[in-house]
């Protein structure tokens, strides 16, 4: 085979190799983001969404899987502090999450629970670390004022 | 006798046939990297989209608030410079103040606290949030969240959702007993 046509095949697949690695990086990078938003969703899902408060221990062992040790430490209900503080407000009520507003690193939420005003917003803060929840912090919004847009 | 041009005659089908094949080839290639390269920069620009720099807008609106000391007509210059008005061009009223003159006030200058600056402590894509600072330099808590929508077509702040932040799990080093959630 001429020696130009080769190099020319060489440089097609060479090139088509390029493209496809390409594709491949920007789903791979584009799913990574995605994978970190929705873990910030999910730990909020399994921490504040449950039947009855007996589900809960079947959702902290999911919870476990997708924080490291230090926001374990923090979050987890066997801290009897952590367990009032966040627990008490539902009134051993089944809760739903309603997702309000979410970016990879803040999930803002408010709760469907007959003992809770839906209008109330909770804010879910985290950094990710090795694929994991780490550094949580946890606020109540309060004072809420909303442009004449109507805001979030 | 000369018919004035002496170059050869190429059949139209040959014309390209001694064109240098390496030409091509660099051509492709260098096309190739310039996709990879605006392939590469394009998904690491969407990769760090949501953690941005805050907009001069809501970094100069929240200046330009700390420094009005609390004085109702310094609120009530810098209001409208930064959020939209309504549609009929004039602020939305209360009773007695704009709407947007109280939730600033109240959240800003709140239970008797006196910011003079501020420091970001999280900046994502339309939001921002806040430590306000006294004249000391000591934090006043809580933060304060802001998420924002600035207009298309100028810089204003088209919509916006403000509120304090609680935290109420002791983990939290700002926390306080008296936010315990009633």
């Amino acid at each position: 085979m001429d020696t130009k046509v080769r190099q020319r095949q060489i440089l097609l697949w060479g090139s088509l190799c390029v493209i496809a690695f390409c594709c491949v990086f920007g789903f791979v990078m584009q799913l990574s983001k995605q994978a970190d938003m929705d873990i910030g969703v999910t730990a909020v899902r399994l921490m504040y969404e449950f039947d009855d408060p007996e589900d809960l221990n079947d959702r902290y062992a999911s919870l476990r899987r997708i924080v490291n040790d230090d926001a374990w430490e923090v979050l987890s209900i066997d801290d009897e502090l952590r367990t009032v503080n966040t627990y008490f407000k539902f009134q051993y009520q089944s809760s739903s999450v309603n997702i309000r507003f979410h970016r990879k690193g803040l999930v803002l939420y408010s709760l469907v629970n007959n003992a809770l005003s839906p209008d109330t917003i909770w804010a879910f803060e985290y950094d990710i670390v090795n694929g994991k929840i780490s550094n949580v912090r946890e606020y109540r919004w309060v004072s809420v004022y909303r442009g004449d847009k109507g805001g979030m | 006798m000369s018919s004035g041009d002496d170059r050869p005659f190429i059949p139209e089908n040959e014309l390209y046939q001694g064109r240098d094949p390496g030409k091509l080839s660099v051509t492709l290639l260098c096309g190739v990297a310039i996709i990879f390269l605006i392939t590469l920069i394009a998904t690491y620009s969407y990769e760090i989209k949501d953690t941005v720099r805050p907009p001069k807008v809501v970094m100069d609106f929240f200046t330009e608030l700390v420094s009005t000391d609390y004085a109702e007509h310094s609120l009530e210059e810098v209001l409208p410079k930064y959020l939209m008005p309504c549609e009929d061009g004039l602020f939305h009223w209360g009773a007695d103040y704009p709407d947007d003159w109280i939730a600033f006030r109240r959240t800003l200058w709140n239970h008797g606290q006196t910011p003079t600056d501020f420091e970001v402590t999280m900046s994502l894509r339309n939001y921002i949030e806040l430590q306000f600072k006294d004249a000391n330099g000591e934090n006043l808590y809580p933060k304060v969240g802001f998420i924002y929508q600035l207009a298309d077509d100028k810089p204003i702040i088209q919509d916006y959702t403000l509120g304090r932040l609680e935290p109420f799990s002791k983990y939290n080093e700002e926390y306080d007993d008296a936010w315990i959630p009633k």
